[in-house]
């Protein structure tokens, strides 16, 4: 006879492993199931950023305590260990096509108040996830690794969970199988999403780089005869390795030779002339629209599962967290005959927090930028304006605000010289489905 | 020179160590100052009862991880370790001076419910202050014991914490010291608040009680001379040993002779024939009307602090664990440059969450009995109406007893009519209830 568990969290990243925590700390029996053979081994591309050091993310001030090794998140009052290494990152400085630099952040302003000043934390995935799973054993959670979930059936009380011929039975599910999420396609919580486009990366794991600081991080857009890409250089904890990756979301680009322009021939390119390739990594992300109630059949939704695009990892972090203290909760308020509350209490959080404080209309228009400027030349221009350093951040949902006082000077000149270009930056107030329409055509999701 | 913290924790109690913890976790510097030369060494009398298991207080659901040891509250989300011994009891038994008894769950029933049916729990309360320490000094908390704190000074960047003949150096202070803190008095946060009177208690561990139903608590109500008493029994770890408790808010009630009379003289005598005394503890505490803004000049109250009565072990670990974040976050603010509104939010919660929800002049009233029928023969009477078994009732803050009284009002109206208006008085606020004892009580 399977084992009944209280709750079954399926995917063992940043907000698996903190939701099966969250859960076992609580007394619960809890099966943390993983796809891969080894939940420590990094397998798809990952920036591996904490990002938003310096201002609110999902209503935390992220910090990290280096005295005792612990990733916290004071406001919602939890932490974790991590005895990894870590690279602070002071600014974000982006680059237009011809190479005209603007910066998130005056990297020496930032740089000289030390901890206080860093917009993020680079930090070693890997790393994290041997503290995590410590962490989880530490308290009688059941790790599974190796099981690829292929089926959830809810009954009245119960779910039951298949995967590489095993058969798992809880109380409760939480899905926490990241932004291509199975569970979410088999419990219908995608039906009512909109889909977007996929975000292609693939990644290499560099060393050797000349001119690239190692508390940077580095983006320059770029436009390909088949379609827009960008790159970005993130910094590794490790001394010498940066974290080179090319993302697009034009299903019509290859990677491949997108990573080579930058490498060969972008203006970004001299950085990498004696450089090294360590190590590959690709993903496929599916963007849906967010899903708007992440709870259905005893099955909560946490992390990038429901998210548009991701929630970056201190926004997995959290919502993993949250969604195993709900479950706890629900279940002690079963025990007790109570009315259950947890889980319209994660609800509330989720619209709140997340649909809600972080549009992701703002994120996709960020990923629309190629399609509003649709040529080298339209950024060139009109990023080339921007000559002072936006304020400090590394927030997708603060970053277009950062330039506002540069970008209304910006504008104002293009009206007068480009009115052509000012018609097309007039594009950005349309919702992100317009713009991003001619891509939504040729794309499809994908299932992991 | 001194060196400055962070955060400076006055009181290494559940509510000084969970405040300690949070903010040392957050990676602050934090001292925390003791009084006692040994923390973990228990030496005011206390119940040791986690509150309430089955039914929210605190807005939490407390749960007792037993497989990891640790006390878990996962509404908040946060867990301290606890490896020690539980003990449960399954129904509450109230009883007036004359043994007639209003009964509150039954054990068999609630027994079948395991770890869900319990009524009272109580824990080792010294072995919950080791392993609090041991989770303070895990993240780099500087415990000070032997610091009797008496002198606090605002600077231009923080406090300045005097007693004992060291002096400490803090950006905030957490006042954990408990209900006759000396901070808050020194603070003047006690000037707009109403006093009700004082809880007076002795407690003895003893062994070799023999109760009616071994896996009941006992709740006595008693006229000892002096003024009236009432005597507490819960079942506590090791198994065959009981806390016996004698209680009084009558400044005249001597305690001692208050043990005899419970013990010696009415019906209850002969549960203590072969009792023996382990260990004795005794409390004063003052009972005021809660601050309703705890914080003034970076010093923060938490935990027994601004509360009336106490915030029972339960409460005074979710406030201090929130108090330790809530300064952790107001630091990162200062930090990084932006607005400080964790402060604010701590405030705002402690309102709206706390006393909102928990009703002082509620909670006071599970003391009034005594003042609103003053005689044991008046006690006996309305007891022994209450004849049918009640449902559990764990949350003082929200007893439900009053219903169960007002359905016996058509007979007490027949046969005595004259006890109408003495129980009138219950609806009254607890102010007027202890106008008396009010005044003729002092604080300490």
């Amino acid at each position: 006879m399977a084992k009944k568990y209280d709750v079954i969290v399926v995917g063992a990243g940043p907000a698996g492993f903190l939701a099966a925590k969250a859960a076992g700390e609580n007394g619960l029996e809890v099966a943390l199931l993983e796809k891969k053979a080894d939940p420590t081994h990094l397998t798809r591309a990952c920036g591996q950023s904490l990002i938003s050091a310096n201002e609110y993310y999902f209503r935390n001030l992220l910090r990290y305590n280096a005295r005792d090794k612990r990733i916290c998140f004071s406001s919602d009052g939890f932490s974790f260990k991590y005895d990894g290494p870590y690279q602070n990152v002071y600014s974000l400085a982006a680059f237009t096509p011809n190479g005209h630099k603007i910066e998130h952040g005056d990297y020496e302003v930032q740089k000289r108040k030390g901890d206080n000043g860093r917009v993020g934390i680079i930090y070693d995935k890997e790393a994290s996830f041997r503290n995590l799973l410590e962490e989880v054993k530490a308290c009688s959670v059941n790790v599974v690794p190796g099981i690829n979930v292929q089926s959830v059936t809810a009954k009245a009380d119960r779910v039951i969970v298949e995967g590489s011929g095993q058969s798992f039975e809880g109380r409760y599910v939480i899905a926490a199988d990241g932004v291509n999420s199975r569970v979410a396609e088999v419990m219908g919580f995608n039906k009512d999403r909109y889909y977007y486009c996929n975000f292609a990366a693939l990644h290499y794991y560099m060393t050797g780089l000349k001119d690239t600081k190692p508390d940077e991080v580095v983006l320059q857009w770029a436009y390909g005869k088949d379609g827009a890409f960008r790159c970005y250089i993130i910094p590794r904890p490790f001394p010498g390795e940066f974290n080179f990756a090319v993302i697009t979301v034009d299903p019509r680009v290859n990677l491949e030779a997108a990573a080579n322009y930058f490498l060969t021939e972008a203006t970004v390119a001299p950085r990498f002339k004696n450089a090294k390739k360590l190590k590959a990594f690709s993903a496929i992300c599916n963007c849906y629209s967010p899903i708007l109630v992440p709870y259905k059949d005893r099955v909560l939704v946490a992390g990038d599962v429901g998210a548009t695009q991701e929630m970056e990892i201190t926004g997995a972090m959290i919502s993993g967290w949250r969604a195993g203290q709900a479950i706890s909760t629900a279940v002690q308020e079963e025990n007790l005959g109570l009315k259950v509350t947890g889980i319209s209490k994660y609800i509330n959080w989720w619209q709140e927090v997340y649909v809600k404080e972080c549009p992701h209309e703002l994120y996709m228009t960020g990923i629309s930028m190629p399609y509003i400027l649709p040529t080298a030349e339209d950024i060139n221009y009109i990023y080339g304006h921007i000559t002072k350093p936006g304020h400090a951040c590394w927030n997708p949902y603060t970053a277009s605000t950062s330039f506002r006082e540069s970008m209304a000077e910006a504008l104002a000149i293009t009206q007068k010289e480009r009115p052509d270009i000012y018609k097309k930056m007039q594009r950005k107030s349309l919702p992100p489905k317009e713009l991003l329409a001619e891509i939504t055509k040729i794309s499809k999701p994908v299932s992991s | 020179m001194v060196k400055k913290y962070d955060v400076i924790v006055v009181g290494a109690g559940p509510a000084g160590f969970a405040a300690a913890r949070a903010a040392g976790e957050n990676g602050f510097n934090v001292a925390l100052l003791e009084r006692k030369g040994d923390l973990t060494v228990m030496d005011r009398a206390c119940a040791q009862t986690l509150d309430s298991p089955l039914e929210y207080l605190h807005l939490d659901l407390y749960r007792c991880n037993i497989r990891d040891k640790r006390l878990c509250f996962p509404a908040h989300g946060f867990s301290v370790k606890y490896d020690g011994p539980y003990k449960n009891s399954y129904s509450s038994w109230a009883y007036s001076p004359g043994g007639k008894k209003i009964q509150m769950g039954i054990s068999a029933e609630q027994k079948k419910k395991g770890n869900y049916g319990m009524t009272t729990t109580v824990l080792d309360k010294e072995i919950l202050l080791r392993c609090m320490l041991e989770e303070a000094e895990a993240s780099s908390v500087e415990v000070f014991p032997g610091v009797n704190v008496q002198k606090l000074t605002t600077t231009a960047d923080g406090v300045k914490v005097e007693g004992s003949g060291q002096t400490f150096e803090g950006t905030y202070c957490i006042a954990a010291d408990g209900l006759n803190s000396r901070i808050a008095e020194m603070l003047g946060f006690n000037k707009d608040r109403h006093y009700y009177g004082n809880l007076y208690g002795i407690l003895y561990y003893v062994s070799g009680l023999q109760v009616p139903d071994p896996d009941a608590s006992y709740h006595i109500f008693g006229f000892p001379k002096g003024g009236p008493a009432q005597l507490f029994i819960f079942l506590k770890p090791p198994e065959g040993e009981h806390i016996a408790a004698i209680v009084s808010m009558h400044p005249k009630c001597d305690l001692q002779q208050a043990w005899d009379y419970f013990t010696k003289e009415i019906f209850c005598a002969a549960w203590f024939k072969n009792a023996k005394k382990l260990r004795a503890f005794s409390a004063i505490c003052n009972n005021r009307s809660p601050i309703s803004n705890p914080y003034k000049d970076h010093v923060l109250l938490t935990g027994d602090v601004p509360a009336t009565q106490e915030m029972e072990i339960t409460g005074a670990i979710i406030w201090g664990w929130l108090a330790g974040h809530a300064v952790s976050v107001a630091l990162q603010e200062e930090n990084l440059g932006l607005e400080v509104t964790a402060i604010s939010r701590y405030l705002n919660r402690w309102q709206e969450e706390h006393l909102k929800y928990h009703n002082y002049d509620a909670m006071m009233k599970t003391w009034a009995f005594p003042y609103v029928l003053t005689s044991a023969e008046e006690m006996d009477y309305l007891f022994g109406l209450l004849k049918e078994p009640m449902p559990p009732m764990t949350n003082p803050y929200a007893s439900r007893l009053g219903k169960y009284i007002e359905k016996a009002m058509p007979v007490i109206q027949r046969e005595r009519p004259e006890l109408l208006p003495k129980l009138a008085r219950m609806a009254l606020p607890s102010t007027e209830i202890f106008a008396e004892i009010s005044k003729i009580s002092k604080p300490v």
